[in-house]
């Protein structure tokens, strides 16, 4: 082991002293060649980093070949000697020999070199390097950033290097001298290495058994896990046959359910059979379950087509799909619609979910035919539409002869003539508000109540109706007071005319079933995305049984019959197909002798009219 | 004296535009449907033509259009008069030239008068 340390050293040895010479030639001879000691220098530096590196490869290979397992820990042995070597001799050089080179050659280039400053800038970098050099070797930074061996022993040797170039005889014979010194200590410190590099190589092949032992172990785990995985696939396809067996089981328990049916047993179902509504029930999977004769009358196809199959698939048959459609839509309560099937049948489908405590078992679809209802309901309004019409020309006829009477245009009349006139004027009046009415109602119903959409300002309307009023409020001696916003309400877009219809409807049913010095409050506001009306009366209110009915068409509250004969009925019923159509809402609040406030909102932006 | 034409099938609601617009000092011309209306229009040049909406043969949409096709005749001011007020028929009216509107059974003759005179002047 020494002689190898020894073999090596001296080999370095040799390459140090080397370039000591070939240093000094350098140095020397500089000028005589012709290159500044700068640049000399520089070229010096240069190979020194080179021989450095292969007189430690070939050490390293020498290290190599001639040894050892673990080369890290012996060549950090050998650094140590090196160093020890150096401080044995007494050369404390070792970075600070960087400091006092760089000191010195800024000094002697000072004096040597020209005073151009080309060469002291040179000069300063090569102080700078020198100096920072020897800061890093110093504090063995470089070893930190650049483990051994390459770096460190780099700036080692190369403080060595340069220490050999100086005192490169003596060097090479006291190390000599010092190896034989320190022969015993290297000795030791090996030993100590060897012992524990032993105990690690023991801890490795343990620690290699008990890797191959759990290794084993893993692959056990492994069979297991996938054996356990196996058992589980096999449960699954046992779960999904017992599924298959139990709708199997179903599907015959429906079909005897439905031989029942054929052959009479059961009684319900037979009512089912022979009922005059279409009725068709689904199961919880909403596939038709069953279907009575009628529905199929209805539908004009044959049961066996429909049944046990589901929704989506019946969407696709031409008749069906628009029942379908209604039926996919997700119903948890009782909901009604009116069905156009086909040319002459209209149908009322009802749809209610079947409830079995609290789960869904199934729903339940009435068919029931309104094609004679509606189409009564349709003459019934052309009707009163026709008559309507031809009633206008003579009530205008009368209304125009008696304002002429009235007027004087056909000869002076005398106080009692033109009195009962003037009543006679109200009356056709009164006769004139009712067919307007009426027409607007069948117009409503025929969809033909068309809605001149432009901006308006809502308190300018109100106030419009108001003014209509006030004769007649002034004249019950009612407290009346319109609450304007604090705000300027945005304009809306609206049918003029309408609205002001339905602000009159509401604001005349206020004033008429109010006693003399009652109150009203009639007010504005902006919520969020709407406008509200709100009209608030002390009148007469609304029985409670009757509420529900107050938006339907000649309703009239029996208090309100009570106090005034007079009256369509068709008010409200108007007033809410007018709000509705402009996308707003009405409802109302009521007590029967003590008021009732109306509401409606009017949203600020909406799409096109009904 | 400034000339209309009545164009109104209904007797009464003649006589009592007829009586009125008199009165009033008009020069007054009637036709009772939409055909005998078309001729009197180019017979006559009223000054203004007041036309029912609802007269027989020609409807008053009719005649309008007619009159439209003739840029001379066009120029003749006209009020329509509607016994519904049904406001397409109105709108249409409107998009055809008609200057002003009357729903019968809402308007008073007075009001009428009113708007003829504001088309033409007394």
């Amino acid at each position: 082991m020494e002689e190898i340390l020894v073999q090596n050293i001296r080999f370095t040895n040799r390459v140090r002293l080397f370039l000591f010479f070939l240093f000094l030639t350098f140095f020397l001879f500089s000028k005589l060649i012709g290159i500044s000691l700068a640049w000399s220098v520089i070229a010096i530096f240069i190979l020194f980093l080179f021989a450095t590196l292969i007189s430690e490869i070939s050490a390293l290979k020498i290290w190599q070949k001639e040894r050892a397992p673990r080369v890290n820990s012996s060549y950090f042995a050998h650094q140590l000697i090196e160093i020890l070597l150096l401080f044995e001799i007494g050369y404390l050089i070792h970075p600070l020999f960087f400091f006092l080179l760089a000191i010195f050659y800024i000094i002697f280039s000072y004096f040597t070199f020209s005073q151009r400053i080309y060469p002291r800038i040179i000069s300063l970098i090569l102080f700078i390097g020198y100096f920072s050099f020897g800061i890093l070797v110093y504090f063995r930074i470089l070893n930190y950033y650049f483990p051994p061996p390459f770096f460190l022993n780099f700036s080692l040797t190369s403080a060595i290097l340069i220490c050999s170039v100086f005192f490169g005889e003596n060097l090479s014979k006291s190390s000599e001298n010092i190896l034989e010194t320190l022969k015993g200590k290297t000795e030791e410190l090996m030993g100590k290495e060897n012992q524990q590099f032993q105990r690690e190589e023991e801890f490795r092949r343990t620690r290699a058994v008990w890797e191959k032992e759990m290794e084993k172990k893993i692959k056990e785990a492994l069979v297991l896990k996938e054996n356990l995985d196996q058992e589980k696939q096999k449960e699954k396809e046992l779960e999904e046959k017992i599924t298959e067996m139990k709708k199997f089981q179903k599907s015959t328990i429906n079909q005897e359910v439905r031989k029942k049916i054929k052959e009479g047993k059961d009684q319900n179902l037979t009512i089912i059979e022979s009922f005059s509504d279409g009725i068709l029930v689904l199961d919880e999977e909403n596939k038709l379950f069953l279907i009575n004769p009628q529905a199929e009358l209805f539908f004009d196809i044959k049961a066996d087509e429909l049944i046990d199959k589901p929704i989506s698939e019946l969407t696709k048959i031409p008749i069906f799909e628009s029942l379908a459609n209604l039926l996919e839509q997700k119903t948890e309560k009782i909901f009604r619609k009116e069905l156009p099937l086909k040319k002459n049948l209209i149908l009322q489908v009802t749809i209610s979910p079947l409830m079995n405590e609290k789960e869904k078992m199934g729903t339940l679809i009435i068919l029931h035919d309104i094609t004679r209802e509606k189409t009564v309901e349709r003459i019934k309004t052309e009707f009163v539409s026709l008559s309507a019409h031809q009633l206008r020309t003579p009530l205008s006829a009368i209304k125009w002869t008696l304002r002429m009477l009235l007027d004087g245009d056909l000869g002076k009349l005398n106080k009692e003539q033109s009195d009962f006139l003037e009543k006679t004027y109200k009356s056709n009046e009164r006769m004139i508000t009712l067919i307007n009415d009426l027409l607007n109602v069948t117009r409503i119903e025929e969809g033909r109540y068309i809605y001149q959409l432009l901006s308006y300002d809502l308190v300018e309307i109100t106030q419009s109706a108001i003014d209509s009023y006030k004769g007649e409020i002034e004249r019950k001696n009612i407290k009346f007071e319109f609450k304007k916003p604090e705000k300027k309400l945005p304009k809306i877009l609206m049918d003029e005319e309408k609205i002001k219809i339905a602000i009159e409807n509401l604001l005349d049913n206020a004033v008429r079933y109010i006693f003399s010095g009652g109150k009203i409050i009639i007010s504005l506001g902006l919520l969020e995305n709407e406008i509200q009306f709100k009209i608030e009366d002390s009148g007469i209110g609304i029985p409670r049984g009757e509420q529900p009915r107050v938006f339907t068409k000649f309703f009239r509250g029996v208090n309100a019959i009570r106090m005034e004969t007079e009256g369509s009925g068709l008010g409200l019923f108007v007033t809410k197909n007018i709000i509705e159509a402009h996308g707003g809402k009405i409802w109302f609040e009521s007590e029967e002798g003590r008021g009732s406030t109306f509401y409606f909102t009017l949203p600020l932006k909406r799409g096109k009219p009904r | 004296m400034p000339r209309i034409l009545i164009l109104e099938d209904e007797g009464i609601i003649i006589d009592l535009l007829q009586k009125k617009l008199e009165k009033e000092g008009y020069d007054i011309e009637v036709a009772r449907d939409g055909e005998e209306g078309l001729k009197k229009i180019k017979e006559i040049w009223p000054d203004l033509i007041l036309l029912d909406l609802e007269i027989p043969k020609i409807s008053g949409l009719g005649v309008m259009e007619e009159i439209n096709k003739n840029p001379a005749l066009k120029r003749i001011p006209i009020i329509v008069m509607s016994e519904a007020g049904d406001s397409f028929e109105l709108k249409r009216a409107q998009e055809l030239g008609a200057k002003d509107w009357i729903i019968k059974i809402e308007f008073d003759l007075p009001q009428i008068i009113n708007k003829v005179v504001q088309q033409i002047g007394r």
